[in-house]
Order: C-alpha cells, then sequence, then structure tokens
C-alpha cells in the first residue's frame, strides 16, 4: 500500500502528463489552424486576378467622310498618320482634315466624320459633328475639319 | 555650314546621352535623340524621337515626331506628333495629328493644319 506521501507524488507526476499531453495536442492543433489559415490565404492570394481590359488603340489612318442634308456621303479621303501608333487611357488626340474644294461647282454640307482605323482597315472610332444648317463650299474654297478623342 | 547627313538606310541613328549636336541635321528613317541638339532637323519621312534625357533647341521639319524630353523651336510634322507625359514643349507646334497624354507640359502655340491639300470633288 502506497504512503499519502507517495500517493501524492504519483497524482503529481500523472497530472503533470496528463498537461503534457493537452499542451501538446493544443500546439498540434494550433500548428494545424496556422497551417490551414496559410494554406487559406495561399489558396486566396492564387485566386486569379480579375482581367485588365486593354482599351487601347491601334491607329494606323483615319478617314474624313463628308455628307450632304440627306446624309448621302458626298466626299471621302483616307490619310496615313506616319505608321501605326497606341492611343491609351490618358491621352488626348485631335485630329485636322483638309477639303479643297477644286470642283466648278460649289459643295453643300451638312455634316462630317472623322474615322480613325485600324492596320486592318477596321474602324476603331469616331467623331462626328453637324453643322446644323448646310454648309456651303465654293469651289477653290477650303475647309478644316477637327475631331479630338480621349481614352 | 554643310548639313551633315546620316546614312539614307531606314536604320535608327542615335545621338546619345553627354553628345551636344550644333548644326543642320539631314537624316532618313528614325532619329532617337537622348543628347542635346541645336539647329535645324530635317527628314522628308522620318521620326524624330525626343528621349527623356533628350534636350532639342530646334526648327524641326518632319514626318513624325515623338516628345519625351525637353523641346524648344518650331516643329512641323506632316504625319504626327506625340507629346508625353515626361515632356516640355515650348515653342510652335504644327501637325494634323496630335496626341498629348495626361501630365505633359506643353507651352507652345498648336496650328492643327492638314496632312495635304485634299483633292476636290469630281
Amino acid at each position: 500500500m502506497k504512503s499519502d506521501g507517495e500517493s501524492i507524488e504519483a497524482n503529481f507526476s500523472l497530472r503533470q502528463r496528463i498537461e503534457g499531453a493537452v499542451g501538446l495536442t493544443r500546439g498540434l492543433g494550433r500548428g494545424l489552424v496556422d497551417s490551414s489559415n496559410a494554406l487559406l490565404r495561399r489558396v486566396t492570394k492564387a485566386k486569379p486576378k480579375p482581367e485588365v481590359v486593354d482599351t487601347s488603340l491601334r491607329i494606323a489612318h483615319y478617314n474624313l467622310v463628308l455628307m450632304d442634308g440627306d446624309g448621302q456621303v458626298v466626299w471621302g479621303m483616307e490619310y496615313d498618320t506616319g505608321g501605326p501608333f497606341s492611343f491609351r487611357p490618358g491621352h488626348r488626340l485631335w485630329i485636322c482634315c483638309e477639303f479643297t474644294n477644286r470642283s466648278a461647282h460649289e459643295a453643300g454640307i451638312a455634316e462630317f466624320e472623322i474615322e480613325l482605323t485600324g492596320e486592318d482597315g477596321s474602324v476603331l472610332s469616331r467623331f462626328g459633328d453637324s453643322f446644323g444648317d448646310i454648309v456651303v463650299v465654293q469651289p477653290g474654297e477650303t475647309r478644316k475639319f477637327v475631331g479630338q478623342w480621349s481614352l | 555650314m554643310k548639313p551633315m547627313k546620316t546614312n539614307g538606310s531606314s536604320s535608327d541613328s542615335i545621338i546619345g546621352r553627354g553628345v551636344e549636336v550644333t548644326g543642320d541635321l539631314l537624316f532618313a528613317g528614325e532619329l532617337q535623340v537622348s543628347g542635346k541638339v541645336t539647329g535645324t532637323l530635317t527628314s522628308q519621312d522620318g521620326t524624330l524621337i525626343i528621349e527623356a534625357t533628350g534636350e532639342v533647341d530646334a526648327q524641326v521639319d518632319v514626318s513624325v515626331c515623338v516628345i519625351r524630353g525637353k523641346f524648344r523651336g518650331n516643329v512641323k510634322a506632316k504625319s504626327r506628333i506625340e507629346v508625353y507625359k515626361s515632356a516640355r514643349v515650348g515653342g510652335e507646334v504644327a501637325t494634323p495629328v496630335l496626341l498629348i497624354e495626361e501630365g505633359a507640359e506643353c507651352n507652345a502655340a498648336i496650328m492643327m493644319a492638314s496632312q495635304a491639300m485634299a483633292k476636290g470633288q469630281g
């Protein structure tokens, strides 16, 4: 039979062991939670970023199109930009076109459009304006048309 | 002074950082300026690129002019001019197509001039 002293010592030793085991379990648990949190963070980080939409335009040419009061195209001309260039957000663009009436008759223009075109000739953007009334361009007279864009 | 010519090929020509040129330059193709140029710069169909470190104080007559550095003088580009945010431009600018990036310092008189006199209706 164990004495009271021996019994207390044994209990103390058992308690120490149990506390140690509990501590170890807690530690393992914490480790598992930390690992899973880290994994979660990694998975969250690995999520694909939202796709950035490229709104820039690659401009190679531009066209001036003149229309009469009925909206019929009366004259058009294609211009070269001197090589393709990029028009990006934060850019402002101005384009000036000129029409000289070299015919013997006066020309009536009600509206105009300036089209920006890509290397493949597709129209990328249009700037249009109307005069409200018909503008008469006399033979030999020159008119300027300016379009502006910003992205 | 006799004008200095770059070779007639379309290959690039470079005036590097730390180089200063004074006089009349005729070039073909592309000329990149990262140094300093004073005088005149002429090219029938060429492109002048003034890089961020470049400083040009000149009369310029080219097809395309791209400015990222400092420019003072008159620039006439028959196709287009591009002015980027690091650019500082003073003087006169004449072109049918002008692109300016936000932040560019452009204290120039701008003349929007058509590329070519358009032909009249039939």
